[in-house]
């Protein structure tokens, strides 16, 4: 029990965003770290901004609407509706109705909102605000966490500007009020935490570096943990020959003599020793750049149980963490052999 | 708002053909598209490729360190035909087109102040899926004689942006909000003289409600951006009108490009079923980087899983039969829903050398152009 209590305490934001592009496992690990929290106690909705929802599946429950569902025990899922969120924002919030209907319901007005870049952005923040500063007030309902599913990294950050940007323009009125108070929400510590997710590939880890001193910057502080998706490093540690590709050349070549077969082999074990080679990049960088970020390698599940479906991936994951985020530092030392590689491969 | 007459695009001049490549961050889809442009090029075609956020590799092997917005020209070896690719920078687009529009100095200094307008160049990523589809459009335009036009789109479903964009813009460009602002700019300047009479009583009042949820000030510098970006907004309405006709031509072909992880069938899965919703075709599925199939069953290759599994590399067995598992299952499940499936080897891909290099690249693209009936 004291590992769950450290990964919800290195992360105690009430709103936590998980921020990471397409495909690194964001989801996963955004609902991994809400079933942690949820298992510790705290009653914990997940947000997701997407087209079809994608967590409730994997508590084998229907797809959840603009309003939160339960999905398992302390744990709710719910996928914003940028039309939904306005509507109530500006009938049940705002009491405006007369406004609503003759303005926002206006067809000119609706092509404006679906067209202009940054304006569903800006609902999405003033729902979560709403979620997290005025919801126990107004429904009595209080979510003691609310985990953010972001969307891919450079929408992500642009996220946090948004507000800023707008209030910029000069608004006065209302959706000042609201620009204000959601640029207020962002910029506090104390309630809003973000977790990064990446691959220990190529292209993600590149990102990442890039991505890091960005969101810094427009956050005003760095994130909470990054958290490195179906890492291989866990396994290369206790198999080191594995990595050695003179081991492992000796013996497939004694079993395989086509060519082909073995170009296959022997870039598919490249692909394996990059893999553990990029996350120690990322670990490098980071301990020089960040060294107070914390960086926690999730192994690749699937390779002990390559059988798995998506919910036992996320049994999985979640279980990993539970049992395994206790260090005060980073989780896995980053001194990983990669044998072999070309010094150009090492740059 | 006033459309110009579309020059490069009436209907009976043939528009290049689109190619559009699909899928999740880090599949490859940019390395795949780029080398199809090359593999298209390399056919005696005049070949455009728009690139979103290439990896620093990628920009090293076509020859250029920073693509530029409007394009470059790439040097091919033993090519009759001729490739221009180009980067995605909307901030930079804008600010071309805003000059192409024939502003006056003064307008365009005014126009570049403008908070709304620095917001949308600079600070608002959304601007990029908004924007992009006018870029692409505009590609013709530049470039007499292109052929085909190959685009990477942004990662997972943000593709959708790109896609469903040109519409809700076009949509909003074409209403009338956009006068009943100028209307409202010009009253408050005390000009507005025989206008305001045309102003209806339901226009004024949707312009008061406006007034009252965002200030006067705002809606000012809003009439003030809309009236200086006109005629950039009037070229545009041209150019997403021939987008959204060029995205749902039945030449437009797209590739959904997928790597062999477990995520790849539901980012797949999620964007052919958007293709449909948007009434597109649906798209070929390229499994990228997969295991050689003739190996899977090859005596040597099972022998070899055991001998690595008793010389304490039991960790490599366990990943390539892992990797063959997840493989067999993408393919069964994409093979279900996509028009069809090409699988390319790991075997035949071009990252055996450090660092990307041209002839691989287009021989990777040669074999998607062959599989789709491009060449």
């Amino acid at each position: 029990m004291t590992s769950l209590t450290n990964l919800t305490q290195r992360i105690p934001q009430r709103l936590v965003f998980f921020l990471g592009k397409g495909g690194v496992g964001r989801t996963t690990l955004a609902t991994s770290f809400a079933q942690a929290c949820a298992l510790n106690g705290e009653k914990t909705l997940i947000v997701q901004w997407v087209l079809q929802d994608a967590v409730s599946s994997l508590f084998a429950k229907p797809a959840a609407g603009h309003d939160s569902e339960p999905v398992a025990p302390n744990l709710w899922a719910m996928n914003f509706n940028p039309d939904e969120a306005i509507r109530e924002y500006f009938i049940d919030h705002l009491k405006m109705r007369l406004v609503y209907n003759l303005v926002i319901e206006n067809r000119h007005v609706q092509r404006l909102i679906h067209a202009a870049p940054g304006v569903q952005e800006l609902f999405f923040l003033g729902r979560l605000f709403w979620l997290v500063c005025l919801s126990e007030e107004i429904r009595g309902t209080r979510f003691d966490r609310v985990i953010v599913d972001a969307q891919a990294t450079g929408h992500g950050v642009s996220l946090f500007t948004v507000a800023p940007t707008i209030a910029q323009f000069g608004m006065t009125g209302p959706l000042a009020t609201e620009c204000d108070r959601v640029a207020k929400m962002i910029a506090n510590p104390e309630l809003v935490g973000t977790a990064l997710v990446t691959l220990p590939e190529e292209l993600p880890v590149e990102e990442t570096l890039e991505f890091l001193p960005k969101l810094s910057r427009d956050l005003g502080r760095p994130p909470n943990a990054l958290f490195v998706n179906r890492s291989l490093s866990p396994f290369a540690e206790s198999d080191r020959a594995a990595l050695d590709e003179h081991h492992v050349l000796e013996i497939w070549k004694k079993r395989l003599s086509a060519e082909k077969a073995l170009r296959a082999l022997s870039l598919l074990h490249r692909d394996l020793r990059k893999r553990v080679h990029f996350e120690s990049v990322l670990r490098t960088s980071v301990n020089q750049s960040a060294p107070d970020l914390p960086v926690i390698s999730v192994p690749d599940i699937g390779l002990s149980n390559p059988e798995a479906a998506a919910p036992a991936v996320l049994q999985g994951v979640t279980d990993w963490l539970l049992r395994n985020v206790n260090h005060s530092s980073s989780v896995l030392s980053s001194n990983v052999r990669f044998a072999d590689l070309s010094d150009e491969e090492r740059q | 708002m006033k459309k110009q007459p579309a020059k490069s695009f009436s209907a009976d001049t043939k528009a290049p053909r689109l190619h559009l490549f699909l899928g999740a961050g880090g599949v490859g889809k940019t390395t795949l598209s780029a080398g199809f442009a090359i593999a298209l090029a390399q056919q005696g075609r005049t070949v455009g490729l728009m690139s979103i956020d290439p990896a620093k590799r990628l920009q090293g092997a076509l020859g250029l360190t920073e693509l530029p917005e409007t394009g470059a020209s790439i040097e091919l070896a033993n090519c009759s035909g001729s490739l221009r690719a180009s980067v995605l920078h909307i901030g930079e687009s804008l600010k071309r087109w805003v000059g192409e529009a024939g502003l006056s100095p003064a307008a365009q200094k005014q126009l570049f102040e403008n908070q709304l307008f620095r917001a949308l160049s600079e600070r608002l990523a959304t601007a990029t899926d908004t924007f992009a589809a006018v870029r692409m459009a505009e590609w013709p335009e530049r470039e007499t004689g292109l052929t085909d036009l190959v685009v990477d789109t942004a990662p997972g479903i943000h593709a959708i942006d790109f896609l469903s964009k040109p519409e809700k813009l076009s949509a909003f460009l074409d209403g009338k909000l956009i006068d009943w602002l100028k209307w409202f700019a010009q009253e408050n300047q005390e000009s507005a003289g025989l206008i305001q009479r045309f102003v209806k009583g339901g226009a004024r009042k949707i312009l008061e409600g406006l007034s009252e949820l965002g200030g006067q000030r705002f809606m000012l510098h809003f009439a003030e951006f809309l009236i200086l970006l006109d005629e950039v907004f009037a070229r545009m309405m041209t150019r997403l009108e021939f987008a959204g006709h060029w995205l749902r031509s039945a030449e437009t072909h797209c590739y959904i490009v997928t790597s062999v992880r477990y995520d790849a069938v539901q980012v797949a899965s999620e964007l052919s079923r958007t293709l449909r919703s948007l009434k597109m075709k649906p798209g070929q599925v390229i499994i990228n980087r997969a295991f050689p199939e003739e190996l899977r069953e090859d005596a040597g290759f099972i022998e070899t899983l055991s001998d690595l599994r008793q010389q304490d590399a039991s960790f490599f067995a366990n990943y390539l039969e892992n990797f063959i598992i997840v493989q067999r299952r993408v393919q069964e499940q994409l093979g279900r829903t996509a028009e069809s499936v090409l699988t390319l080897p790991v075997a035949e891909h071009l990252d055996a050398h450090s660092s990307l290099r041209l002839e691989d690249l287009a021989s990777l693209g040669q074999k998607i152009a062959v599989h789709s009936g491009e060449i």
